[in-house]
């Protein structure tokens, strides 16, 4: 997808909402696995977003200061006996921009309705 | 215990992810590493949503990267050239071998031949597209840094990726077609011999007060069975025949690298080279007696229908002769 100089490919747009809505159930931080998880649930997709896809956008959110990532403390991941994981939060330019794409799809789902004759849910 | 499979897409992940990052600064290679690797443990550990982990390990993996050498790019200018040059000579590459895989499954090049073309045409390419990429790197280079936006990379990355998408799958089903030769092993009985063996030519008119024309060759012995062993490397034919009334084995072994294997029938040397046209196998022999070649002798091994069907030529200053023999599987 050809990108327009400050603007979000859906991608991005799917992973500022979640962010959202994960902050909104309290949950600040999230790795990356996780957000794909959500992607493809949210989708009703059985396939995960690509590797390369996936983390490529995670950092340019992050470059675009819509997104913080740190380092998780080695020393939990190696009291869980896993790897480290790099964790993502929500900045507040973030959610201002979840919300604008949040805002900007709705009048479009609105007006893919009512050319379909239906009432939106 | 890891699935075999998950182990080996995980391993492909791996090492996709050490070839892209190969040469970045330590701290973002390592950074993406890790967190490809925690994402790799994070989807073994959450079994209750993948029930082919291994299948959306590679599939994460293949459509991902062109985003992943995306990535590089914008990361790391330096490597520009390296990538360009890379997707031409991966490019290369496939096309040539696609290129002489399809031209030894027509048939068309005898197996040793096709062996010094596998290397000397894709060495060729390989080269070539190099010295391509050079050339290309150095004139876009300086508008890849203008601009720095690797836009002009980023359209011949999306080209390559499409190409290679195109042609893998076509390389893959050529090779796996063109390694399907046939496996002739067993133990044969002919059934249909000679049946369709046209006469003889008539022989020429004796000239006028000249010598007799020679006397066509003694038909060959009577075959009763055949037993083929055959591996990748040569095949072996035991071959009872019927002859003077008595019965006896001779065993051919022919090399299938295309060298010549040499065989005795009696006092009588056979000098054979074998070779794969597609599915048949054509084997050349040139016969001699104490040093002198008295004929040529072509034989092609077939299966259809489960029956070895043997056609052979065989042709002597007597004339050419034909023969077809169609041979069941015993028992």
């Amino acid at each position: 997808v050809r990108r327009k100089a400050g603007s979000l490919v859906p991608l991005e747009m799917s992973i500022v909402e979640e962010a959202l809505e994960l902050r909104a159930s309290r949950i600040t931080e999230f790795h990356g696995y996780a957000i794909a998880a959500r992607l493809a649930d949210a989708s009703n997709r059985r396939l995960l977003t690509a590797y390369g896809t996936l983390y490529r956008a995670l950092g340019r959110l992050e470059q675009m200061g819509l997104l913080t990532s740190r380092q998780e403390d080695p020393q939990i991941a190696a009291a869980e006996n896993r790897p480290v994981r790099r964790l993502y939060s929500l900045t507040e330019q973030g959610a201002v921009a979840a919300r604008a794409a949040r805002a900007a799809r709705a009048p479009a789902r609105r007006s893919r309705f009512r050319r379909k004759g239906e009432a939106p849910a | 215990m890891t699935p075999v499979a998950v182990r080996a897409a995980a391993a492909c992940l791996r090492t996709w992810t050490r070839l892209y990052t190969w040469r970045m600064d330590p701290p973002l290679r390592d950074a993406r590493r890790a967190e490809i690797e925690s994402d790799l443990w994070e989807s073994q550990a959450d079994r209750g949503r993948h029930s082919d982990l291994a299948l959306q390990i590679v599939a994460r993996l293949f459509f991902g990267m062109s985003a992943d050498l995306r990535w590089r790019v914008e990361h790391d200018a330096a490597a520009v050239p390296h990538l360009r040059r890379a997707a031409l000579l991966t490019l290369g590459t496939i096309a040539a071998l696609f290129f002489v895989w399809v031209a030894s499954l027509a048939g068309h090049v005898p197996e040793r031949e096709t062996l010094r073309l596998r290397h000397g045409f894709a060495a060729s390419v390989a080269i070539g597209g190099a010295q391509r990429a050079r050339r290309r790197t150095t004139r876009s280079v300086g508008g890849f840094v203008r601009t720095r936006r690797g836009q002009t990379l980023e359209d011949d990355m999306t080209i390559a990726r499409r190409a290679t998408t195109f042609l893998l799958p076509v390389l893959l089903a050529a090779t796996v077609v063109a390694h399907q030769t046939p496996d002739f092993s067993g133990a044969w009985i002919p059934v249909d011999a000679g049946t369709s063996a046209p006469a003889p030519p008539p022989p020429p008119p004796p000239p006028p007060g000249g010598a007799p024309p020679p006397p066509p060759p003694p038909p060959p012995p009577k075959t009763l069975a055949i037993t083929v062993t055959q591996s990748a490397a040569e095949l072996k034919i035991d071959r009872l025949v019927e002859t003077g009334g008595r019965e006896a084995v001779y065993t051919f072994v022919y090399k299938l690298d295309g060298s010549e294997s040499v065989n005795l029938m009696g006092p009588i040397v056979f000098a054979t080279k074998a070779a794969w046209q597609g599915a048949t196998l054509v084997l050349s022999s040139t016969a001699s007696n104490e040093g002198r070649t008295f004929g040529q002798l072509k034989e092609s091994y077939r299966l259809q229908a489960n029956e070895l069907i043997v056609e052979s030529t065989r042709e002597s200053p007597a004339g050419t002769f034909t023969s077809r023999t169609v041979h069941r599987k015993k028992g």
